[in-house]
């Protein structure tokens, strides 16, 4: 017993001297997967999830390398720690670490190879009747994730990108409170896409606090959630608060389209240092065409507005063809722009990841970036190789 | 043992982080030194072309605090307004020149994690593994 805690203890310890990641892959459309709520705690998707959603990633994200009969059955690889810890039914519990390094080039810089930490995140959800808790926890060097960061000292950041209480009123609505990632466009993992930062709508830190409606029901879903802003931020001037939310409608089992909405207000922004009004509309769509093949393609119309002035206009938008070569090996390509006042910013992502083992896959980016500037476009170059590993 | 890495070099996301720790200033907003996205490439306002010209480069924390105590010693005044940058980092106010005086945004509670560390969260999730080891024994 004493062995085992320890074992425990000394596994949960180094994860928390990690950064990890969140999983969110949209690409299950090509699986059939519409809707995220049956594999995810979040119904939206990303972070933690549910034991129907460990037995699925051994199903059909990993490579199988062992003979799978009729009677075959994912196991304890599938299991929290592999099985090492029998959870209760009202817990469910995960971990992931996601790290690696990467080299970039741009004209202003030498080129440098560092490592990059992303996350290292422990989370749990606890489900009394209707009622749930989740939080996550995790540790990361001062200076990373910063805006979901709970505690800082001038070594390590104590950060919680979630928690939340949540209601399941119904089957088809939950009501949640608390801190968690907007309901805006594909929840996709590369969080610095322009789609995601544009709009600050990523699963990395730009979670906001909030009162947040999920329903789901046949082949129609929508969230809305009303933002009280970034309760971690300080002073309360920085905090965004409005409103964002989407409705998607699956068309067939690997068809969905959806529309997107967000409009924010901050006293003081956190970039522009102005009083500042933010919007976002736009329209996502995830399809598989043909078997192996997922379409994930968004494109959103900005409106920003500072100090009353008039509002200027500006659009993001992201598509990414994500093939399967064979079950667990993943190869990419995206497309990106960012049309801002200052100009307009062009990138291509080519992207190669490897699910080759229980809850653990390899992944290799190439992200070339003409990023606009008041002087015009500066290029950027940069190679990323990350490990993920999960619980 | 991937851990390991985390006490390493960062990418230019710590840079905030390293003025406040360098400066003992909240960390300043992105916008002091980027200008558009918050990417590589974009640090293009007066005081972000200061630091590059003071030897700044990206993912390097040492090239950083280098820039920051060049600018420190030749009294940078990036917007010309008779402050030095970094005298108006100190000061709350915007080296670029805005003239406004803001209070730097800041995230979470200011706290020491040393007399626990970070073991501090990890002894509290080791305790709840405890109470889940427990109850199934």
């Amino acid at each position: 017993m004493l062995k085992r805690l320890t074992a425990l203890a000394v596994m949960l310890l180094g994860l928390l001297l990690t950064p990890s990641d969140a999983q969110a892959y949209a690409w299950s459309v090509n699986h059939g997967y519409t809707t995220c709520a049956s594999c995810h705690a979040d119904p939206s998707g990303g972070g933690l999830v549910t034991e129907y959603g460990r037995a699925q990633g051994e199903i059909f994200i990993r490579t199988p390398w062992e003979e799978r009969g009729s009677e075959w059955e994912p196991g304890k690889a599938a299991d929290f720690a592999f099985g090492a810890v029998d959870l209760p039914e009202w817990l469910i519990t995960g971990a992931t670490i996601r790290g690696g390094a990467a080299r970039l080039d741009t004209p202003s810089t030498d080129p440098s190879v560092f490592p990059i930490v992303m996350q290292a995140d422990l989370r749990a959800q606890v489900t009394v009747g209707k009622v749930r808790a989740y939080g996550s926890l995790g540790a990361l060097p001062t200076g990373s994730a910063e805006e979901a960061r709970v505690l800082r000292n001038d070594t390590v950041n104590l950060y919680s990108r979630e928690h939340w209480l949540g209601v399941d009123v119904t089957g088809d609505l939950v009501v949640r409170a608390g801190r968690m990632a907007l309901p805006y466009g594909n929840r996709i993992l590369e969080h610095n896409a322009w789609a995601r930062t544009s709009t600050r709508t990523d699963i990395n830190a730009d979670q906001q606090d909030g009162i947040n409606a999920h329903y789901g029901k046949g082949d129609w879903r929508a969230e809305v959630m009303g933002i009280a802003g970034n309760l971690q931020l300080s002073p309360a001037g920085y905090r965004e608060r409005g409103y964002s939310g989407l409705v998607e409608y699956s068309i067939g089992p690997k068809l969905v389209v959806g529309a997107s909405s967000l409009l924010t207000v901050a006293e003081l922004d956190i970039q522009t240092l102005d009083q500042r009004t933010r919007q976002a509309h736009g329209l996502q769509v995830r399809s598989s065409p043909v078997h192996g093949l997922a379409i994930l393609g968004e494109g959103h119309l900005l409106v920003d507005s500072s100090n009353g002035s008039a509002p200027s206009l500006g659009s993001t938008g992201w598509i990414q063809a994500d093939y399967e070569i064979f079950q667990g090996l993943h190869v990419a390509a995206a497309g990106e722009w960012l049309q801002q006042e200052v100009g307009t910013s062009l990138g291509g992502w080519g992207s190669a990841t490897w699910f080759f083992a229980p809850k653990t896959d390899l992944r290799v980016d190439y992200i070339h970036r003409q990023n606009a500037t008041s002087s015009g476009r500066t290029p950027s170059h940069m190679v990323l190789g990350q490990l993920h590993f999960s619980l | 043992m991937l851990w390991i890495l985390s006490g390493a070099a960062l990418a230019s996301g710590s840079y905030p982080g390293v003025v406040a720790q360098e400066l003992t200033v909240d960390s300043p907003s992105c916008a002091v030194c980027h200008d558009g996205a918050t990417t590589f490439g974009t640090v293009t306002t007066p005081f972000g072309a200061s630091l590059l010209d003071a030897g700044l480069e990206a993912s390097n924390e040492d090239s950083l605090i280098a820039a920051l105590a060049t600018l420190e010693s030749e009294g940078t005044d990036s917007d010309g307004d008779g402050v030095g940058d970094i005298d108006e980092l100190l000061d709350g106010t915007d080296p670029n020149g805005t003239g406004s005086e803001v209070e730097a945004p800041a995230y979470g509670c200011v706290g020491s994690t040393r007399p626990g560390g970070p073991l501090a969260g990890a002894t509290l999730l080791a305790m709840l593994a405890g109470v889940l080891l427990r109850r199934r024994g």
